[in-house]
């Protein structure tokens, strides 16, 4: 796969739909990933535009709320949910939102980036607003201060986390904080958290933002990026570059991302 | 009222995964060819469902994936059934023909009275 074929919109969109995809392992989601990117390059090959290919495949979250609804009517092996998978992102975030928004429709742009500057939700038919839910980020005023200068310090991204678990917590759910990996916070969600919508609410409204942006900033001990290194490491092959290079290095050795698992 | 759609994409659920393994038994195919079909006989909403689907049946073993080199010089990324895939299929075809058997008598009595 060569991703320098890949339209910019694209690249954006996937990027958009893999934070998105936080609360899946790894492995799942690279997969999902590697799916729509293949997809996504075939549509374009046979003459579709790109625009057409992504609306089509629907925004960002709504593809997550579907992969993770797959995953859960499937059966569980985990009690918990685990956060500590945010995935890296290879270009800034704001340049990724900027470009969503220049290049795809108002819609296709949501929840992630533009809750703040759009807080309502558009309107909806009543046969859609039956069958789509989508969650829509109110971030907290502590949060949006925290992201205004687009930098998150220690002390922001700890503050940010305490403020979702303390969330968490008043709903009753408590958070499984493990070892830091890196720069990273480790830390599982119970499932009925997940369930009840409580952790789209706090994490939406307290960490969501800050979250991205720390990870953004610490990219180099992403899990993804950990897990795909370790996986070139087990074979002999010394890891390079950013996380697209990495896969690439480990299509070379004739494996699937996903094989990294 | 529950509308047709939602009555649909309930029903939907489940079988699936195994219509996409009855499309893999006739032969190894791509993501989005099985999408256009799946979509085109309506037993997927959206495209972007297939692949988180996908994902699970590849965890599951049921399905395996390969890049191969196409005519457009850009490798594609196939699905195959395995032979786990294989046998998932035939336990679902005689669970199937029993459950539609049933439903089907069931509705024709009631339509009946």
């Amino acid at each position: 796969m060569r991703d320098d074929m890949m339209p910019t919109a694209g690249q954006a969109w996937l990027q958009a739909v893999e934070v998105e995809l936080a609360s899946l392992g790894a492995g799942d989601r690279l997969e999902i990933i590697d799916g729509l990117r293949a997809h996504i390059l075939d549509a374009v090959d046979s003459g579709d535009d790109v625009t057409t290919v992504l609306q089509r495949l629907g925004t960002p979250a709504s593809v997550a709320e579907q992969a993770t609804s797959e995953f859960e009517s499937a059966p569980k092996e985990q009690p918990a949910k685990s956060r500590r998978a945010l995935p890296l992102l290879a270009i800034a975030f704001t340049i990724v939102a900027a470009i969503l928004i220049t290049f795809l429709p108002s819609y296709l742009a949501t929840s992630v980036f533009d809750a703040a500057s759009d807080p309502a939700p558009p309107p909806m038919t009543e046969s859609t607003a039956e069958d789509i839910e989508v969650t829509y980020d109110t971030p907290s005023a502590e949060q949006l201060e925290a992201v205004a200068d687009n930098e998150i310090s220690e002390d922001e991204y700890l503050q940010g986390f305490e403020s979702y678990r303390a969330c968490l917590a008043a709903e009753g759910f408590e958070i499984v904080v493990k070892e830091p990996r890196g720069d990273l916070l480790d830390f599982a969600i119970p499932d009925a958290a997940v369930q009840a919508g409580a952790d789209a609410r706090c994490y939406g409204s307290d960490f969501k933002q800050i979250d991205i942006l720390w990870q953004q900033a610490h990219a180099e001990t992403s899990d993804t990026v950990a897990l795909l290194s370790d996986c070139l490491r087990t074979r002999g092959i010394t890891p390079s570059g950013d996380v697209t290079e990495l896969e690439n290095q480990v299509r070379e050795l004739g494996l699937l991302p996903s094989d990294c698992n | 009222m529950v509308s047709n759609e939602r009555i649909t994409a309930n029903l939907r659920k489940g079988l699936v995964e195994f219509c996409v393994l009855a499309i893999l038994n006739g032969g190894s195919t791509y993501g989005l060819s099985l999408a256009n079909r799946l979509q085109a006989d309506g037993l997927i909403g959206n495209e972007s469902t297939l692949y988180p689907l996908m994902a699970r049946l590849l965890a599951a073993g049921l399905v395996e994936s390969e890049w191969i080199p196409s005519d457009a010089g850009r490798p594609r990324k196939y699905y195959t059934l395995t032979a786990q895939g294989s046998e998932a299929l035939i336990s679902f075809r005689s669970s199937w023909a029993t459950l539609r058997d049933a439903v089907d008598r069931t509705m024709e009595e009631v339509a009946t009275r």
